[in-house]
């Protein structure tokens, strides 16, 4: 089992709020995502929307996940090897927890 | 962010298992929680508040030790060092104003102000000798040379391709090898940014917007910039 902290500031259901995301396994060096593919995922706030570009000079493919309308997504951090994203939503106060093989949110907290 | 509070959730990614737990307020100090940096050991907890310092947390017990003080807002821009004996991190005020926090003491030393127009987030190369800020206002990208005791721009890049001033706005950064992804959450483009050859491309991401609040960038185009692999 992996145990790790999530560090998240609170989200509130009636005032969207920025909040910061922060993950770490414990007892150990901080981690930045070590999965085998090159990815940039960019968080559109305006438009729910994440986008994810392909390739160190992202030339690649371009994908993109859709969020729950109002979502706000503002950061996006890895787990240590890359197989989660957290995403703080700004304007629903949520956070969606992705998993990054299949694009899909497993989890959000709210 | 408003309920000025910090939680703590743990985590087993096995079973998808996420269990919000302990909860920090900041409400006393009148400050918000923005982001949050560990110590390599995960017992310290480094937390940027709105409108300024640094928090550190005791993460075992969720309790506030101390705050230390900075010179206006520091974003996300909260880069560990590889050994993890440091974190250099950039404030808002003077146009940008970096620190060099030491882990073990858990105090900052000051590598001056660089003095642009306005300031965002900084990142970093992992070896601490390059920095990056960006400035929102000035829609440019500072290169900082973090290589002596201080801090000093080594460049300034545009990052300005939409007609008008403040039209573009870089903001968030990720890094990877020579390249520094940069937001720019007016114009909704990422801006890909080779700085060793000081060469910019640009990918349409989003359409520009209209207008954004930069407190929280509510109505950004594009924000977040996070690297994976």
């Amino acid at each position: 089992m992996t145990f790790k902290l999530l560090m998240i500031a609170l989200a509130a259901a009636i005032v969207p709020l920025a909040c910061g995301v922060a993950t770490e396994a414990v007892g150990s060096a901080a981690g930045t995502g070590a999965g085998q593919n090159h990815e940039i995922w960019v968080t559109l706030q305006a438009s729910d929307r994440i986008a994810i570009l392909h390739g160190p000079e992202a030339r690649g493919a371009l994908e993109a996940i859709d969020l729950p309308a109002g979502t706000g997504p503002h950061i996006t951090t890895f787990s240590p090897d890359g197989k989660y994203a957290y995403v703080s939503g700004m304007g629903n106060g949520d956070l969606d927890v992705i998993q990054t093989a299949t694009r899909r949110v497993v989890k959000t907290l709210n | 962010m408003a309920l000025k509070s910090l939680i703590k959730v743990s985590v087993d990614e096995a079973p998808q298992t996420w269990q919000p737990g302990a909860q920090l307020s900041f409400a006393a100090t009148g400050k918000a929680p923005i982001c949050t940096i560990f110590s390599n050991d995960g017992q310290r907890a480094f937390v940027s508040l709105n409108p300024s310092g640094l928090a550190i947390v005791d993460v075992a017990t969720m309790s506030l030790q101390n705050v230390l003080a900075t010179d206006g807002f520091v974003a996300c821009g909260m880069v560990k060092s590889t050994d993890g004996r440091t974190i250099t991190l950039a404030a808002g005020g003077g146009g940008g104003h970096l620190y060099r926090l030491n882990t073990a003491t858990e105090q900052l030393s000051d590598l001056g102000v660089l003095g642009a127009v306005d300031w965002h987030s900084f990142n970093m190369v992992p070896g601490g000798t390059i920095g990056f800020g960006t400035v929102p206002r000035g829609d440019e990208l500072r290169i900082i040379d973090l290589r002596g005791n201080g801090a000093s721009t080594l460049a300034t890049l545009a990052l300005h391709p939409s007609p008008g001033t403040a039209s573009d706005q870089p903001d968030n950064m990720g890094i990877s090898a020579d390249f520094v992804y940069v937001s720019l959450r007016m114009s909704g483009k990422l801006a890909v940014v080779n700085f060793p050859k000081r060469t910019v491309r640009y990918v349409q991401l989003a359409p520009a917007a209209p207008a954004i609040n930069p407190a929280n960038c509510t109505g950004c185009a594009a924000y977040g910039v996070t690297v994976r692999g």
